[in-house]
């Protein structure tokens, strides 16, 4: 194999695949990145198992094949080499790799390429495109109820589901105790040869979501069996699924819900932060009592002391007391963008449904806490 | 896809599915009909006799669609995410994976929330034994008065490590283990729905095997399928499952109680080729040697004794006319050596070292006849005679001299073997010995049947003794250390013994003419004392191996000795501590 | 690794090969039998095949891509729980990193392995950890625990496994399998096999630790010892390290003295020269058996040289170790005659 390519370009490259190179030695090979010529493209890609990325870079390939090699190192070196040069990299003898650039010369030894445990082939196909900004919308609604406890690894991740027939695409996220669902205008994806969607673990998702922020190009995405696979532009990122099944996420959406009051989202979120300061560390626990037209928000710290916030709203429905977790409520609500902010609720020991008060088809839920 | 075990295939969805268990299901029903269900209960009893499944049937009937009832559906949606684990209000904890105080913090926040979909949270807690007695701690504010939409489920194989704070607060139900023929039955109607061909005596076999676990039994049905293609007899039962040959055993057994190694070392072969584990060959070992001390001690053993009739017959054949005694001395000496296999790079080695051992073990008497002896020496009345030569057959080197004619049927002769265990011989312990106590278990009795018998060493000091009774004391003090054409070596501890020696060098040589019928040397080594530094060195090496016992060891032993239990023991039966040995140290 | 290059073992491989023709591989296998057998190159074998794209038959194929990665260890659907270097057990942080690695979905989208060897290296806290994982594994997840000790696993293990039992490697086949082993000296093929006991792994370590030429000098002083000149023994013993080798070189040679007294019991109890580890010192060895209460001694020495073994297992220094058994061999336990307290009484036999 040999390939010229531009020191930028490389450069390029080896940056995108650092956060992903493996860091623990469980496998050494895993330390090294992919190469491989052919064509008039370099593909560079780099996996920690969990999840892997290969871009694609123009080069001139004089001769195809492929190699891996430290990719930390080949990092160091690309930036330490002269600005606009073109950098000459080629394979010899015993996997080891030539990297000249004028009249500077590496010799570095690499891994064959046959033992690099890569990324699966074909992937790029059949995907679907997507915006970019509908893609990072629903993540950022969604992301923050990924459930952290690893025993409960079906919900370490967010789940993916589409209905073909309306053209949508729904993120769902709970960690037993909230949940948020989103749910997207997005044609042609279709889940339905899985037996329901997939869950997609949130290591994975941050991959996706860090794409996502670089630029507003749009992106095409497909699920395959065991992974799911994002491309954008010459970048494929791949990362794999959690084999498990979600639970049942419709039955934790409240049916009938006998009342709902809208409030002004920015200083609901200013009260709750403001009460919050006194409620007790670990559950975070805060007092909303309804009726009266009034909103009242107070949290009580045996050892602190008390807060109490009084919002005018307008609600005329059964007076009603209940706990919640103020950092739940936050996530929740400071996910939302809009002005408004529905809440709805049913009784005392009923979950509290939230959305923005014009999109419905954004919406968490709350579970109560018994303070 | 993989092929699913049918241990898991065939997991009890229903409580009418759950074999043996009646007791508790009955109860369980009973409770949810009634509306009076605990807000914890614990599910306790051996491995693989329907815990798990339990506490999942349980979690259904609380948050069926249809409940909560006593018969859940197993087809709606909260029913089916249960059994497969992903119902978002029933979590099931590894309390193994989850054991510390950290994971019941969060446990006891989590509870506070309502639940998300079900009529309940449910948090079942397997192997709850493991968690740390701050969790257990943690978790009893929890129990002591949990939410009313909050149900737990402890499970555990291990319900003697939960702490009584614990048992307090749950509803206990224990399982029991199921009857051999309850599994049999069983494992013929699983068979035939799975289109397994398996005979009647083959899948008693299965269910002798597995213990009253359904588990095992099912992984052992399992096991025979990829053995035999589908089709199983009871004759491949054994072979299928490398379990240790019944039959070896039993022979190894006898021939150790024949006390005849060289059959023994037929019984090895054997064992060995087969692969055994020397851990189980022992263990089974020792059960034989329990029933056979019951065999021997009792008057209707059979009621005892779990065994075949054909069994029996050859148990009794083998111990006819053996001693209680020499069946105890047995099961020490293999109990011993079960802790030696288990620490020993090669397990099978020391198995055959101990049967081998046993095997060369001389039949002991029983103490009555030794206190009837000890009479009789009282009353000035000649002790036994000195054993018969040795027969043990093919003894290569002529063996050690010692006598075992004890077979099947044959009359035990009797044979003065002067007390039961060497043990006896050791010095009581103090406090002060604890740290210095580490070779009691090497401290040995002295080997006088083979000096006075047949030994050359015997012979000449039965020799000295009747010519020359000086030399004969001074050489009391001596121990053989090795004869060859031309000398006799004797080592003394004490150098002034060996000095003495050497004054009465004459007379022991022509005394040694007279006994060998060839000129010898009776000389004195000093060998282990050689002055230099050696034994300085030996006697360091020993000192650093001994305080390599840990402080907790040394704490274990004196606790052990201050023990009120112990001193009781001590006062009322009048005996004395000798040893003291630390387990699982 | 395949299963056609494992030496003796046709029933257990039998049993993997139907499970995987007929369909029915489980989830969960227990392989034991004695170390050094081919225990864990079966699971290797077994492995392999699991994973190969396009198995021959039962054999993996050894070309495909992933048979290329298993060769290379860089399989991505291979896990496999050891001893690390420098420590005694399989630490349980390593378990649950498996353990989460395995709730993800396999790279193949089919079948992925976990080998934990040896099983018995698990604590008990680990066992107890392992119980839920190993009773309910995702799907097309196998389970291969290999162990010498089944005994030290919990009876709650040990149920949910598929047993596959392994025995010693008949003497022949061993003795083939050492000849034509390019560092194995041919000449000391015989020996080897004898020492080994069915065991290849045995009788490979012993060729590698250079214990063969060790064991007539310790044979020398041992025997010196033995009738009291304890002299050359302890000098020799301090010629052994405290290092990792020396340890690893001090417990070999004191394998080959517990064999020593179990030959010497064996010829005491009429044993056959096939039966013997050394049987090229069968003539020296009869000598000492001959002498009057040799069996007795024989296992008094070998009991006093599994705690040897034990102690630099518990890191005393192997050389005080092996000082310290010396000096007791030849004291008064190692020889027939008075105990110190002159007594009468016979401990046994």
């Amino acid at each position: 194999m040999e390939f010229r390519i531009t020191r930028s370009e490389l450069l390029r490259a080896l940056t995108r695949i650092q956060a992903i190179v493996e860091k623990r030695n469980t496998m050494p090979i895993l330390a090294n990145a992919l190469i491989e010529a052919e064509g008039d493209k370099v593909f560079i890609s780099a996996t920690d198992l969990d999840v892997g990325i290969r871009g694609a870079y123009g080069a001139t390939v004089v001769g195809k094949g492929s190699i891996t090699v430290s990719a930390r190192k080949l990092y160091e070196i690309t930036r330490e080499l002269p600005e606009d040069e073109t950098v000459t990299f080629r394979t010899e003898e015993n996997d080891r790799v030539g990297i000249s650039c004028g009249k500077i010369d590496y010799k570095l030894v690499g891994l064959p390429p046959e033992e690099y445990p890569g990324l699966p082939k074909g992937e790029e196909k059949n995907l679907v495109e997507v915006q970019a900004s509908t893609l990072r919308d629903m993540i950022s609604k969604t992301l923050y109820a990924v459930s952290t406890d690893e025993t409960r690894y079906n919900l370490n991740g967010l789940y993916v589901e589409t209905d073909a027939e309306k053209g949508v695409m729904k993120l769902v996220a709970t960690d037993g105790h909230r949940l948020a669902l989103v749910t997207r205008k997005v044609e042609g994806v279709d889940l339905t040869k899985f037996d329901q969607g997939v869950v997609v673990p949130k290591k994975g998702i941050l991959e996706v979501k860090r794409l996502l922020e670089e630029d507003d190009e749009p992106v095409k995405i497909g699920f395959r069996k065991g992974h799911a696979v994002v491309k954008k532009k010459d970048v494929l990122l791949v990362t794999r699924l959690i084999d498990a099944a979600f639970p049942d996420y419709n039955q934790v959406l409240p049916k009938e819900l006998k009342f709902t009051l809208k409030v002004e989202r920015e200083p609901l979120l200013a009260s709750l932060r403001r009460v919050s300061v006194l409620s007790s560390d670990k559950s975070r626990s805060l007092r909303m009592e309804l009726g009266g037209g009034r909103l009242v928000i107070s949290s009580t710290n045996p050892d602190v002391g008390e807060a109490r916030e009084e919002i005018a709203v307008d609600y005329d429905g059964d007076a009603l007391s209940i706990g919640f977790n103020a950092r739940y409520l936050l996530d929740a609500i400071g996910a939302f963008d809009e002005k408004d902010v529905h809440l709805s609720f049913n009784d005392e020991l009923s979950p509290m449904k939230l959305h923005p008060a014009a999109d419905e088809d954004a919406v968490a839920v709350v579970m109560p806490m018994r303070i | 896809m993989s092929y699913t075990v049918l241990a898991r295939k065939w997991r009890p969805r229903r409580f009418s599915e759950v074999l043996g268990q009646d007791h508790v299901t009955r109860s369980l029903k009973n409770a949810i009909a009634s509306g009076r269900i605990a807000h914890a209960i614990l599910l306790t009893g051996p491995r693989g006799v329907g815990k798990t499944s339990i506490a999942r049937i349980f979690a259904k009937s609380l948050c069926c669609e249809r409940g909560p009832t006593a018969d859940p559906c197993d087809e709606c949606r909260p029913c089916r995410e249960i059994a497969e684990g992903s119902a978002i209000d029933v979590q099931e904890i590894d309390g193994a994976s989850n054991r510390g105080v950290e994971n019941v913090r969060e446990l006891r926040e989590s509870v506070k929330y309502t639940p998300a979909s079900l009529r309940f949270k449910v948090y079942i807690i397997d192997e709850v034994h493991m968690l740390t007695t701050e969790a257990f701690n943690a978790l009893l504010k929890t129990l002591e008065e949990p939410p009313d939409h909050v149900k737990f489920i402890f499970a555990t194989t291990d319900v003697h490590k939960l702490p009584a704070t614990i048992l307090s607060r749950v509803q206990r139900y224990d399982l029991s283990r199921i009857h051999t023929r309850d599994i049999a039955a069983k494992l013929a109607e699983i068979s035939a729905s799975e289109k397994i061909e398996a005979d009647g005596p083959a899948l008693a076999a299965v269910a002798r095997q597995s213990e009253g676990c359904m588990r095992d039994a099912l992984t052992i049905l399992d096991q025979l399928v990829a053995y035999t293609d589908g089709k199983i007899h009871e004759s491949e039962v054994r072979e299928a499952l490398g379990l240790i040959d019944r039959n070896l055993v039993l022979d190894l057994a006898r021939t150790v109680i024949a006390a005849d190694p060289r059959a023994c070392l037929e019984g090895l072969r054997q064992l060995d080729a087969q692969g055994a584990d020397a851990r189980r060959t022992v263990r089974e070992l020792l059960g034989l040697l329990r029933d056979l001390v019951v065999l021997v001690t009792l008057e209707a053993p059979e009621k005892v004794i779990d065994a075949p009739e054909a069994e029996l017959e050859r148990m009794r054949a083998m111990v006819g006319g053996v001693q209680p005694e020499t069946l105890h001395a047995l099961f020490d000496l293999f109990l011993q050596s079960d802790q030696e296999i288990e620490l020993a790079s090669q397990p099978f080695l020391v198995f055959e070292m101990a049967v081998l051992k046993a095997a060369h073990l001389r039949p002991l008497l029983p103490i009555s006849e030794l206190l009837s002896r000890f009479a009789d020496l009282e009353k000035g009345l000649p002790a036994s005679p000195p054993p018969a030569p040795a027969r043990a057959p093919g003894n290569v080197g002529g063996g050690s001299g010692k006598v075992k004619s004890v077979g099947p049927g044959a009359p035990r002769p009797s044979t003065p073997a002067p007390t039961r265990k060497a043990s006896d011989t050791v010095p009581p312990i103090s406090d002060e010995d604890i740290s210095d106590n580490d070779d009691l278990d090497h401290a040995l009795p002295e080997e006088a049947q083979e000096e006075h018998a047949s030994s050359p060493w015997g012979r000449y000091l039965a020799h000295v003794g009747a010519r020359a009774p000086l030399l004969a004391s001074i050489l009391a003090h001596g121990r053989f250390a090795g004869m060859d054409d031309t000398t006799l070596r004797v080592h003394f501890r004490v150098g002034l013994h060996g000095d003495m020696l050497g004054d009465k060098a004459a007379l022991a040589a022509e005394l040694a003419k007279e006994c060998f019928g060839r000129q010898l040397k009776v000389i004195a080594v000093s060998a282990p004392a050689e002055g230099e530094v050696t034994p300085k060195k030996a006697v360091e090496a020993r000192r650093e191996v001994r305080e390599r016992e840990s402080d907790r060891e040394r704490a274990l032993k004196k606790e052990a000795l201050e023990h009120e239990a112990i001193k009781q023991a001590k006062r009322i039966l009048g005996g004395e501590i000798k040893e003291i040995k630390t387990f699982g140290a | 690794m395949r299963f056609s290059d494992i030496l003796g073992q046709e029933r257990p491989l039998e049993i993997l090969r139907r499970a995987t023709r007929a369909g029915r591989v489980a989830h969960a296998y227990l392989f034991q039998g004695p170390g050094g057998v081919g225990k864990r190159r079966a699971a290797d074998a077994f492995a392999a095949a699991l994973l190969c794209d396009d198995p021959a038959g039962e054999e993996a194929c050894g070309s495909c891509a992933s048979c290329v990665r298993f060769g290379a260890g860089t399989h991505p659907d291979l896990h496999v729980l050891e001893i690390p270097e420098g420590k005694s057990r399989i630490p349980i942080d390593r378990f649950h990193a498996i353990e989460a690695e395995l709730q993800l979905a396999s790279h193949g989208g089919r079948q992925r392995v976990a080998i934990v060897d040896p099983a018995d290296a698990l604590s008990f806290d680990a066992q107890h950890a392992f119980l839920k994982t190993l009773e309910e594994p995702g799907a097309g997840t196998v389970f291969i625990l290999v162990t010498a000790r089944p005994s030290a696993l919990v009876g709650t293990i040990l149920s949910r496994c598929q047993s596959v039992g392994f025995g010693p490697i008949p003497d022949a086949p061993l003795r083939r399998a050492l000849a034509a082993r390019a560092d194995i000296d041919p000449k000391q093929v015989d020996l080897l096999a004898g020492i080994a006991r069915g065991s290849l792994g045995r009788a490979l370590a012993l060729g590698k630790a250079g214990a063969l030429p060790d064991r007539d000098a310790l044979f020398e002083v041992e025997g010196a010892a033995q009738s009291g000149v304890l002299g050359p023994a302890l000098a020799w013993a301090e010629g052994v390290r405290g290092t990792e080798e020396g340890r690893a070189r001090a417990l070999a040679v004191l394998d080959l003295l517990l064999l020593k007294a179990h030959d010497v019991m064996v010829l005491a109890s009429g044993g056959l020269e096939s039966d013997l580890a050394h049987r090229d010192r069968v003539r020296a060895m009869q000598d000492e058996a001959r002498v009057p209460g040799a069996a007795d001694r024989a296992a008094r020495a070998f009991t006093r040289i599994l705690r040897a073994q034990q102690d630099i297992r518990r890191n005393v220094t192997p050389a005080l170790a092996l000082q310290g058994l010396f000096a007791d061999l030849a004291g008064p336990e190692g020889r027939p005659g008075r105990n110190a307290g002159g007594a009468v009484a016979r401990r046994e036999a």
